[in-house]
């Protein structure tokens, strides 16, 4: 009895809790892949009431992208579209730690009053936009499907779509659908997949006022590819949630403006940069990865 | 919270309403009377309608219509204003909207059906599903003008239909401009002294269209009037340069009539004072 006491004491609290997630981020040019990724590598003017205690780059590749996050973003700059390299092999692999603070749980008490701390560990690759445009208009490919074949070591998939892109909604869909099919016939293991539908640049305006709704939001502006994830979901193929995110977010606390400065709008979506780069707070980025781990949405993640 | 479009005729003064609403933050600042509620601009482009605001309505600077100068439909800026409502027993609400106002001419043009893939850019744009509601702005009333209303309307309404959006679009529809003596007393009950009155053909188009819970009228005065016991227009029309233009008529005594009430209610769905 008193052995099992003492087991269940250790187990129970002095080890962080951890989760990992081998990740590939996809989403047409200009979708904000890059950027999403930086913003979390930096992660710069961290909110000490955000439950994300701290954002590390493990690796080389990681450390790459903050200094991206540096010299671009925050001298207010544009970032390079990325290259479409030869192999998928050849895409850099960033890895990063994200710990998360304890939350109080009414199932476990006793270890979350011990302020247990969550790691995330995620590995990402974030493809070149053209792997999305190759999808759409060319089958078959060797390098497609060399691509293909390295986003099933993957346990989730990020799809980013710039929330202002709407009229591309259609071509997203047959896009999506193309790359399920494919992903579903490489596969011969069957594993459960988890694909969050990430809405970015949601500092824009018409976006904003509905980040709470990020289910809502992604089926009024791209009907289409929100049909075709339910029916993947329902299909039994693996499980799907929307987020909402910018990577730039807001300036103010009571009166919320975008802290970006646009420079562009069209069919593509908006491009813009950071308008106040010591203000820089970017907006709901770590909910999707916890998701993407856990399969739990994160309460306060999803606040922002 | 939520999306909302302005549309209507040309010189239905949209751009004026929307102009008015950006500057009425600088007006109270200036001690203007106390209301029950205050606005915020939330980004540069509503800044730079409050600028030009000033101009426009103290002025009486003309004001390219709007859509003139857009080639595309992402050239249209979109408005962000937080408004913050008291109502009595200290309660506060605040809302945070997303507006964008319409050339005139999409207005007139589905009259005619839509011509080009401008227009239809614009419709889809209107009617997607995370648009909350759309303020109609109506303004004449002369022979005629009631018939190529409800036309555009009774068009509107299938195109709603059509983008799945007959059952869950609010539709605030107001005459504006209802300092005009004709119209000032009938702005108490506008469904009833305006619509029924000057404009019955376009009301028994919508009422016959659009579910209850999703179709109100409502009186807006951007200028409003002098006094409460000198109800003569505070507005003056001075000939420019491009015709007529409007201007306040005593800039310290402006008070706008049924500005917030269409929007609370189209981003809300409740009721609030309409003279607001």
């Amino acid at each position: 009895m008193l052995d099992w006491l003492k087991k269940n004491k250790i187990t129970g609290s002095s080890e962080p809790r951890q989760s990992s997630a081998v990740l590939r981020v996809i989403g047409d040019r200009g979708s904000g892949k890059t950027a999403y990724m930086a913003s979390l590598a930096r992660w710069p003017n961290a909110d000490t009431a955000s439950p994300v205690q701290t954002v590390n780059p493990v690796n080389d590749e990681g450390n790459e992208l903050v200094r991206k996050a540096q010299d671009l973003l925050e001298q207010g700059l544009e970032l390079e579209p990325t290259q479409l390299d030869a192999r998928a092999s050849d895409v850099k692999d960033y890895t990063l730690s994200i710990t998360l603070k304890g939350q109080f749980s009414w199932k476990n008490p006793t270890a979350s009053m011990a302020s247990q701390l969550v790691t995330l560990n995620i590995s990402c690759k974030d493809y070149a936009g053209e792997f999305f445009s190759d999808l759409l208009h060319q089958a078959g490919d060797f390098r497609l499907q060399d691509y293909l074949e390295d986003c099933l070591q993957a346990t989730g998939i990020m799809v980013l779509l710039d929330g202002s892109s709407y009229r591309k909604d259609l071509e997203y869909a047959s896009g999506l659908d193309k790359f399920l099919t494919a992903l579903d016939r490489t596969d011969i293991s069957a594993e459960q997949r988890r694909i969050a539908l990430v809405l970015t640049k949601c500092e824009q305006t018409e976006l904003w006022v509905n980040r709470h709704k990020p289910a809502y939001l992604a089926s009024a502006r791209f009907p289409q590819v929100h049909r075709k994830l339910q029916s993947w979901q329902q299909m039994g193929a693996g499980s799907i949630d929307y987020f909402t995110t910018s990577a730039f977010g807001m300036l103010g606390t009571r009166f919320q403006e975008p802290n970006a400065q646009r420079l562009s709008r069209g069919v593509d979506g908006v491009t813009s940069v950071i308008k106040d780069p010591k203000r820089w707070r970017p907006f709901g980025l770590v909910a999707p990865i916890y998701w993407l781990c856990t399969g739990n949405r994160h309460k306060e993640l999803d606040k922002g | 919270m939520g999306n909302i479009r302005v549309i209507g005729p040309r010189s239905s003064g949209k751009t004026t309403y929307l102009a008015a609403l950006a500057y009425q933050p600088e007006q109270t600042k200036r001690g203007g009377r106390a209301k029950n509620y205050t606005i915020q601009a939330l980004n540069d482009e509503t800044r730079e309608l409050a600028a030009k605001a000033e101009n426009i309505i103290v002025e009486g600077d003309s004001l390219e219509p709007t859509g003139l100068q857009y080639r595309t439909i992402d050239e249209l800026p979109f408005y962000s204003f937080n408004i913050d409502v008291n109502f009595i027993l200290g309660k506060r609400e605040g809302i945070n909207l997303a507006i964008r106002d319409y050339p005139g001419e999409i207005f007139d043009e589905l009259e005619l059906g839509l011509a080009n893939s401008l227009y239809q850019e614009f419709i889809d744009e209107c009617l997607m599903k995370d648009v909350v509601g759309c303020l109609i702005l109506l303004t004449e009333w002369k022979k005629g003008t009631d018939k190529s209303y409800s036309r555009v309307l009774e068009r509107f309404t299938e195109l709603m239909d059509s983008h799945d959006r007959a059952n869950d679009l609010r539709l605030a529809v107001a005459m504006s401009k209802c300092e005009r003596g004709e119209l000032w007393p009938g702005r108490l009950d506008p469904e009833v002294d305006l619509f029924d009155v000057h404009l019955p053909k376009t009301k028994a188009t919508l009422r016959a269209k659009i579910p209850a819970k999703n179709l109100r009228f409502y009186a807006i005065s951007t200028f409003g009037v002098l006094r409460r016991n000198d109800p003569r227009p505070n507005r003056v029309d001075e000939m420019g340069t491009d015709g007529r233009n409007s201007v306040l008529r005593e800039a310290r005594r402006w008070k706008p009539y049924g500005m917030i009430a269409p929007l609370y209610w189209l981003s809300t769905g409740k009721r609030m004072k309409d003279d607001a």
